[in-house]
């Protein structure tokens, strides 16, 4: 350091003007080396003369070379700071004022830290400035500290702000109540959960304006937090309305410490009303809907599952939770072999994402038994990764029984117009029987009479009646004629060998056409005569008809048609019994006529009454299952339902044209090839 | 004997031709006539008198229930049958209404003949057609309010009651008379001998029986009973139902089924007259609702119902011969005598029916026979508590 470069004449100057008193100028040296700040001296033009060691030691560098105008200062100071600097000492020296300043300084290490330079006019007796004392007084510190707690303070005011627009704008209640549980601050909807004003709240206390029903538990819960010191999370709380809605809160209580003792209770309260409607809502819908349901994780253990799949399934749901799915349930195929979890389709879903539908394979209940199923299964994705897997499932078994009983249900209407007509055959067979059966006994009597005629004949011509004159024997043949009654005998004995013969061939045609009624040789379609169907059906309801109407059958010339022929004869029948029906009530005889006529690739079958006809309003319901007009007992509502299923499941169409009071005619449409036409 | 005109009405010729020729070998006996539907029998009935009408069941036009309906308004005298190809239980209300005998087709020439010979027999020797009459214009009977309430309660429950319905109709003379004639008729499965109401009550079946009552209250909605002709028909009823229960003791396990049945309609006559019948434009109608029958005597026209109606002969003999003095054969009662001694045993009790008198010198007799002696049986107490148990079912006594 080159203390010793500072020129003795700098400072010698004033040691000239001051008194004697003063001291000698190398103690004056001595003693502005030991002030802990930068003294300098300049001289009346400020050109720097002097400055202590404390200014070298900052500045670690000897002095530059020290010129005309005094020490080149200005490299000490920061380059932004130097303009001003420069400016205020011009200025000073101009008006031979003091000066003070900040600025930073070099110091040795390169570093420029804050400086606050004070300068003052030393002057002559004249009152001339002769020269300039200051010194630069580091300030970094200072301006550091100034600094944080500007800072410091803006940060505050910030999360102040924050804070206050947080607990107005949140959907969340906040609060805080002092010890006594009076309410010291709280937001906005805290405000409106209780449905109270602000002024309501503050300084109130809390028992007045938390509803009574959950003020024990929200008490108990303050109580707490105060006397323990430890928080009280996520109670439960739920009300109804005024309206009857429920609402649902969840809250939680916090202590307050001030310097470490708590000073009250602060708490949140969150509305979750409508979360807990979501999740009530989803467990309903999944609990109540028919499909079974479960979800496994996103390595296929059960995670859930819902009541019917427990009810499908056979396991409690206690029991099923955390298990390998596939390998508790899902081991085997529906042909009993195993069934690799590596195969199973949910392994897909877990691994690609994908969604997979799969019919007809087999879950194994708890017991063993097999329950046959269709399901989907679909990812549940968490972020871009699945995280387990939803599967809805189908006991396809309950499906088939449907089936079953809808065939059931055919067999049932099949039975109940077999059991109508069986009656009405009963006594179409019945009545040639009785009279076949009169007309045999009554052959039988005349066989005798004819027999002891013979008799008569036999005695008087043979050996024996040689004797007896002609007259006698003319006498006793007139006897036993008229005894035998011969004349009726004659008359009578071929009309009944013909009723008799065609008794016995109505009974032959009605039983054949019973078989051919029920034709059951065939399940497979195949060409069949509906003109003969038609005439067979008639044959087989002429019971149901004949005290009722005259049937008029016009069957016009048409094609064999691929059919099942015995379904198609359960509609005409159908269709008959219907008609005839219809014509019950009617005081009159009625009209059925049933024609068949060829129109384009069908062949068209109309079946038409004159009776009271079906009213409009329900034209469209008869085709319905279970639709009867008829009472209780005398059809199930199944007939015309049939006839349609038949006629769509031959490619056809059944059709309604009805005027009340004039009648009601059916119309099908069968297509020749037994379905309907591909359009090409 | 009078020659029997028969008239045979079906819309199939067949079968009237067929019935002439079988039975030309009646030519003789009987006058018969052939009508092809319900309009031309009616006219040949209002152009000549008849014994019995032999129809078809289905036919165009007016039908055999139609027909025999007004048959039965018109003439009442004429015996009803019908012969009818159809079998099922549901046309067997209507028959069962409509007519009195019931044969199926085929039917055997000789079981018509048999049917019509029976018909044309008159049970009632000094009012033969008056009986007829009065007995041919019932097609059901009324019941009394008290018996109607109890069957409408057994009925109407949704699940039927059976042995309680079997009791009920046990004691109930219209529906035991209607159901034994049912019963002959081989509606319900062979035809049975010796029937009890509760067999036949399990062979027709609950809805059969629900459809019956309906029926027959049908016919008598319009009646309302005079408090004196109540009165005396319940005391009629008491009678009977406490022969009834004392006649199950009495008669040997053989003959019970037809001594209960014939005391329960030992005074289905008396409930004729009281009832009246629906038959009110009918002059014999109107005679003996007053209370004298035209001079026939109540038991006259009710052994001619029910055997018009084709009851087992052995209940149509007892209930002819109740007022009867008895001479028990050494054999045993038999259904006749036991129902004689019931009674007698019963008129010694509140039950006692007051038109007829004690005959105690008879009653000695009867519980001397073997048959009675042997059993060690307080008659006279049973007798009592037979009646105290008709009391209770009637609701007089508790």
């Amino acid at each position: 350091m080159a203390v010793s470069a500072v020129p003795h004449t700098a400072i010698s100057a004033p040691g000239d003007a001051l008194a004697p008193a003063m001291p000698a100028e190398a103690d004056l040296r001595l003693v502005a080396d030991l002030i802990p700040h930068i003294v300098w001296v300049a001289s009346a033009h400020g050109a720097i003369e002097y400055v202590n060691r404390r200014a070298t030691d900052y500045n670690g560098e000897a002095p530059g070379e020290c010129t005309d105008a005094g020490w080149d200062w200005q490299a000490w100071i920061h380059p932004a700071d130097l303009p001003g600097v420069r400016g205020s000492w011009a200025d000073a020296i101009t008006g031979s004022t003091a000066v003070e300043l900040d600025c930073r300084l070099r110091r040795a290490d390169g570093e420029f830290r804050w400086h606050r330079l004070h300068g003052v006019p030393v002057r002559d007796d004249a009152g001339r400035v002769v020269r300039w004392v200051g010194t630069c007084t580091d300030i970094e510190d200072q301006k550091a500290l100034e600094e944080q707690l500007w800072r410091a303070q803006r940060d505050t005011a910030a999360s102040l702000t924050l804070l206050e627009a947080l607990q107005s704008a949140a959907p969340v209640g906040f609060g805080f109540a002092d010890r006594d549980l009076r309410f010291v601050r709280v937001n906005e909807t805290l405000v409106e959960i209780n449905s109270r004003s602000m002024a309501d709240h503050l300084g109130q206390p809390m028992a007045g304006i938390v509803p009574a029903a959950v003020w024990p538990s929200v008490e108990a819960a303050c109580r707490q937090v105060l006397d323990t010191g430890v928080a009280v999370p996520r109670l439960d709380a739920s009300l109804a309305s005024a309206t009857g809605q429920i609402h649902s809160w969840l809250a939680s209580y916090y202590p307050v410490r001030v310097a470490g003792d708590i000073v009250g209770v602060g708490f949140v309260v969150v509305d979750v009303t409508e979360h807990r409607q979501a999740q009530e809502f989803r467990s309903v819908v999944m609990d109540n809907m028919a499909e079974g349901l479960y979800t496994t994780d996103e390595r296929g253990r059960v995670t859930s599952m819902n009541r019917a799949a427990v009810r499908i399934l056979g396991w409690p749901e206690e029991e099923l939770l955390g298990r390998p799915m596939h390998d508790t349930v899902h081991f085997r195929r529906a042909d009993g072999s195993p069934y690799p979890a590596a195969e199973c389709p949910l392994g897909r879903v877990r691994a690609d994402g994908e969604v997979v539908q799969v019919s007809d394979e087999v879950y194994v209940r708890q017991d063993g038994s097999l329950v046959g199923v269709s399901y989907s299964a679909a990812p549940l994705h968490v972020g871009d990764a699945v995280a387990g897997v939803v599967v809805v499932f189908r006991d396809i078994s309950e499906l088939r029984q449907r089936q079953q009983q809808e065939i059931e249900a055919r067999h049932d209407q099949k039975l109940e117009s077999l059991g109508r007509l069986s009656a009405g055959l009963a006594h179409e067979i019945n009545t040639p029987i009785q009279f076949v059966g009169d007309n045999t006994r009554f052959l039988a009597e005349a066989y005798q009479q004819m027999l002891e005629l013979l008799l008569v004949y036999r005695d008087i011509l043979g050996p024996a009646g040689g004797q007896l004159s002609w007259q006698e024997r003319k006498d006793r043949a007139a006897e036993a004629e008229d005894k035998a009654d011969i004349e009726y005998l004659a008359a009578e004995v071929p009309v009944a060998v013909e009723q008799s013969l065609e008794g016995t061939e109505r009974v032959a045609s009605l039983v054949r056409a019973m078989k051919a009624f029920s034709y059951k040789d065939s399940k497979d379609h195949a060409y069949a005569d509906i003109n003969e169907a038609i005439r067979t059906t008639a044959t087989v309801a002429r019971n149901e008809v004949k005290y009722v109407a005259d049937l008029a059958l016009e069957l016009g010339e048409v094609p064999e048609i691929l059919c099942h022929v015995g379904d198609l004869n359960q509609v005409f029948l159908n269709l008959l019994v219907n008609a005839a029906d219809a014509l019950q009530d009617r005081g009159e005889r009625g009209q059925i006529r049933v024609t068949t006529r060829m129109e384009d690739a069908s062949v068209v079958i109309t079946f038409g009454d004159n009776g009271s006809g079906i009213p409009a309003d329900i034209q469209k319901t008869i085709f319905e299952p279970f639709f009867t007009t008829k009472g209780v007992g005398k059809g199930t509502g199944q007939g015309l339902a049939l006839a349609r299923a038949v006629c769509e499941k031959h490619g056809g169409t059944i059709e309604v044209w009805s005027e009340p009071g004039q009648g009601t005619e059916f119309t099908l449409r069968l297509p020749v090839a037994g379905k309907r036409a591909t359009p090409s | 004997m009078t020659t029997a005109r028969v008239l045979f009405v079906d819309d199939e010729p067949r079968i009237l031709d067929g019935i002439r020729r079988s039975l030309r070998g009646k030519r003789r006996e009987w006058d018969m006539a052939f009508a092809p539907g319900g309009e031309d029998a009616l006219e040949l009935l209002a152009g000549s008198a008849f014994d019995v009408v032999v129809s078809d069941m289905r036919m165009p036009g007016i039908d055999g229930a139609e027909l025999l309906t007004r048959v039965s308004e018109r003439h009442p005298e004429v015996a009803r049958v019908v012969l009818s190809g159809h079998t099922e239980p549901a046309a067997a209300i209507k028959v069962a209404l409509a007519g009195h005998r019931f044969l199926t087709k085929p039917t055997e020439t000789e079981a018509l003949v048999s049917v019509i010979e029976e018909l044309v027999v008159r049970t009632s020797r000094g009012h033969g057609g008056l009986a007829r009459r009065i007995a041919g214009a019932t097609r059901a009977l009324p019941a009394l309010p008290q018996q109607k309430a109890k069957l409408d309660a057994l009925l109407a429950a949704p699940q039927v009651d059976l042995a309680g319905l079997v009791h009920a109709v046990g004691h109930d003379t219209s529906l035991t008379a209607k159901l034994l004639q049912l019963s002959n008729w081989g509606f319900f499965g062979a035809r049975p001998r010796n029937t009890s109401v509760a067999a036949v009550v399990n062979t027709v079946g609950v809805p059969t029986i629900q459809a019956l009552v309906a029926a027959s209250e049908g016919l008598w909605s319009a009646v309302t009973w005079q408090p004196a002709a109540e009165e005396s028909a319940l005391a009629a009823w008491r009678h009977a139902i406490a022969c009834a229960a004392l006649v199950d003791d009495v008669a040997s396990p053989a003959h019970r089924p037809h001594a209960h049945a014939a005391a329960v309609l030992q005074d289905i006559g008396r409930l004729m007259g009281v009832g009246g019948g629906p038959t009110a434009a009918d002059p014999a109608a109107d005679a003996h609702r007053a209370g004298d029958p035209g001079g026939v005597p109540y038991r006259e026209i009710g052994v001619e119902l029910l055997h018009l109606w084709g009851l087992p002969s052995p209940i149509v003999a007892a209930v002819a011969e109740r007022d009867t003095a008895h001479r028990p054969a050494e054999s045993g009662l038999a259904v006749t005598g036991a129902v004689r001694a019931a009674h007698l045993l019963i008129q010694r009790t509140e039950s006692r029916d007051p038109a007829d008198g004690a005959h105690s010198d008879e009653l000695r007799l009867l519980l001397a026979h073997p048959q009675l002696a042997a059993q060690s049986v307080d008659w006279a107490r049973a007798a009592d508590e037979a009646s105290a148990q008709a009391g209770r079912w009637l609701g007089i006594e508790t």
